[in-house]
């Protein structure tokens, strides 16, 4: 009962906690000054957990994910497949760029390649100047995977536990996040008792809670059905607009991919190659409204007419 | 509301079996005193309860013996056997060498082995457990292999990004996983189990059910061969039974996830 009211009339009455604006109160114990701001200037939780500040810089020391000329090919000899040919893409600190082509356009593969669980054939991949990237960067797949057996506030320590954070101090970081994504009182409950939007919700605080330097979606809502998902866009946006961690999306939902980026990367078909990156200048927080504004409609005509000579550049090498 | 529904509806999947086994019984009943069958060849019902209640101690103490056979079997597979599934799922050397085997030792005629084996080992409980263990190890081994197999490429993925190693894979998630696949064969296990002891009992034994059935045979003792017929059923649908007791108190999601 409890769920469904919070899947619909719940949602959409779902506000940013406010406290979360108010500068936060230093620690009892490590009552320091400017102990609450990491090296980047981002505003730290109670429990360490990393926060965007308000302020926007793009520079070059800002740099959260790199991706220098790569390129992947699968398979050998005549049987080779280019998925990607030489992808070049910076995604700074507080940035949040989707990706957008057609499906079989290289743009999983891009994200596994990031994520660390394929290397490229060719180009070098750095996520914080480091190339290595496995347990460093938080993955959310198009399926939201919670372990049937763990409750929802266990599903989300998953990341925490296996970096070896003891099972309290993980539940404890993990707790905080589902006050801000207003999943409070879920946190007891098992997966199969949980809505399609609640679990994925769950899944991204699981995705939050590895604490990895940049976050990768992977169509996170496809699976969803169309009121949903406008309900999960919004709430993504709420909280993202909180904790800023540099993202990279995938998706196939053009609407979708401008409303929530600062960037749009378009990608041509198979194989792979950014077409056009596109700036979108909308102030955040964003509304719903901006989806109508002339603005809104010119960049997505943009993407629609590249989406559309990406095949047709397809059907001439064809 | 629902509950008490479900309930009723069991009770009444329940009746329409003992209706027809009632049925049967009495058809069989009339058909032995009617016939004037030899009750050497053909015992009635009521000369097999009769039977059961006469023999009782001894069919107690010989379904005892039986019973420690089969489990000390069944808890070899069920130990022995999941560490060999982990084995043959985390090495592709040791799948491909013993696989085969397992499926092998499938093939081996228990009616020429057990004798064998007796000759081997006496007639204590060594050579039972033995049979017990050859009938049940291949399909435990072979549903938890398939239970640690069938873990979601995704999910080893996902766990592959969160900077898992292959052994945190392995308890995280593909142990929890497998659970129901490896109750599904210690089900199957269970029943074969009982019948393996039985067998091997039947070759020589000093105790158990099988020899109990072997001496009643001699003796042209035919109610009793049928009483501890009974006793096996029960025997087999109580483990079983307890089997999936056991499961839905350990994997409490599954049976929620199925139910």
């Amino acid at each position: 009962m409890r769920i469904r009211e919070l899947g619909s009339a719940g949602l959409r009455g779902w506000t940013i906690p406010r406290e979360l604006h108010r500068p936060l109160e230093p620690e009892p114990g490590n009552a320091g000054a400017g102990n609450h701001t990491d090296l980047f200037g981002r505003r730290l939780l109670p429990d360490g957990f990393l926060f965007g500040s308000d302020q926007d810089m793009s520079t070059e020391d800002n740099i959260a994910i790199e991706i220098i000329g790569v390129s992947k090919v699968f398979g050998e000899g005549a049987m080779a497949t280019k998925a990607l040919d030489s992808v070049d893409l910076t995604v700074y600190d507080r940035e949040f760029v989707s990706l957008i082509g057609p499906s079989g356009c290289g743009k999983t593969t891009l994200l596994n390649i990031v994520a660390g669980v394929e290397e490229p054939t060719q180009g070098r991949v750095l996520v914080g100047s480091s190339s290595h990237r496995l347990g460093h960067v938080s993955y959310m797949p198009q399926k939201d995977l919670l372990l049937p057996w763990r409750t929802a506030l266990d599903n989300s320590i998953l990341g925490l536990e296996l970096k070896g954070v003891d099972k309290k101090t993980a539940r404890r970081r993990a707790q905080e996040l589902f006050r801000l994504a207003g999943l409070e009182g879920f946190e007891g409950v098992l997966p199969s008792k949980l809505s399609g939007g609640m679990r994925q919700r769950v899944a991204f605080i699981r995705t939050l809670c590895c604490e990895g330097r940049a976050m990768l979606l992977d169509e996170p809502f496809a699976s969803l059905d169309a009121l949903t998902r406008a309900d999960m866009q919004t709430w993504l946006m709420r909280v993202w607009d909180e904790i800023k961690i540099p993202t990279l999306l995938v998706t196939h939902d053009i609407e979708e991919a401008i409303w929530l980026s600062d960037r749009v990367v378009v990608f041509t078909p198979r194989p792979g190659r950014i077409l056009e990156v596109l700036d979108v200048p909308f102030v955040r927080p964003r509304t719903l409204d901006m989806k109508l504004t002339e603005e809104f409609l010119a960049i997505k005509r943009e993407i629609m007419e590249s989406l559309g000579e990406g095949s047709k550049v397809k059907t001439q090498v064809n | 509301m629902k509950e008490v529904k479900s309930k009723h509806k069991s009770t009444s999947e329940l009746l329409l079996p003992i209706l027809f086994i009632t049925l049967m019984l009495i058809v069989w009943e009339v058909y032995v005193r009617a016939a004037g069958v030899d009750q050497t060849v053909l015992p009635s019902p009521s000369r097999i309860v009769a039977a059961l209640w006469y023999a009782r101690s001894d069919l107690l103490n010989n379904t005892l013996y039986t019973l420690l056979e089969t489990a000390i079997g069944l808890i070899i597979s069920i130990i022995v056997g999941s560490f060999l599934a982990i084995l043959i799922d985390i090495s592709k050397l040791v799948d491909r060498t013993l696989y085969p085997v397992l499926v092998v030792s499938q093939t081996i005629p228990m009616v020429a082995l057990a004798p064998l084996l007796v000759l081997w080992f006496g007639f204590g409980l060594a050579p039972k457990v033995i049979v017990v263990v050859l009938v049940t190890f291949f399909p435990i081994v072979v549903a938890m292999v398939d239970g640690l197999r069938s873990t979601d490429r995704e999910l080893i993925k996902l766990l592959k990004t969160m900077g898992a190693n292959r052994l945190q894979t392995l308890t995280k998630v593909q142990l929890p996983a497998s659970l129901p696949y490896l109750f599904s064969g210690i089900k199957v296990g269970v029943t074969y189990g009982v019948i393996g002891a039985i067998f091997g009992e039947y070759v020589g034994a000093y105790q158990g059910l099988g020899i109990l059935i072997q001496t009643a045979k001699n003796s042209f003792r035919t109610d009793l061969v049928f009483a501890a017929i009974c006793v096996t059923a029960l025997l087999s649908i109580g483990l079983f039974w307890l089997t999936n007791l056991v499961e839905r108190k350990l994997i409490p999601w599954h049976a929620k996830a199925t139910s």
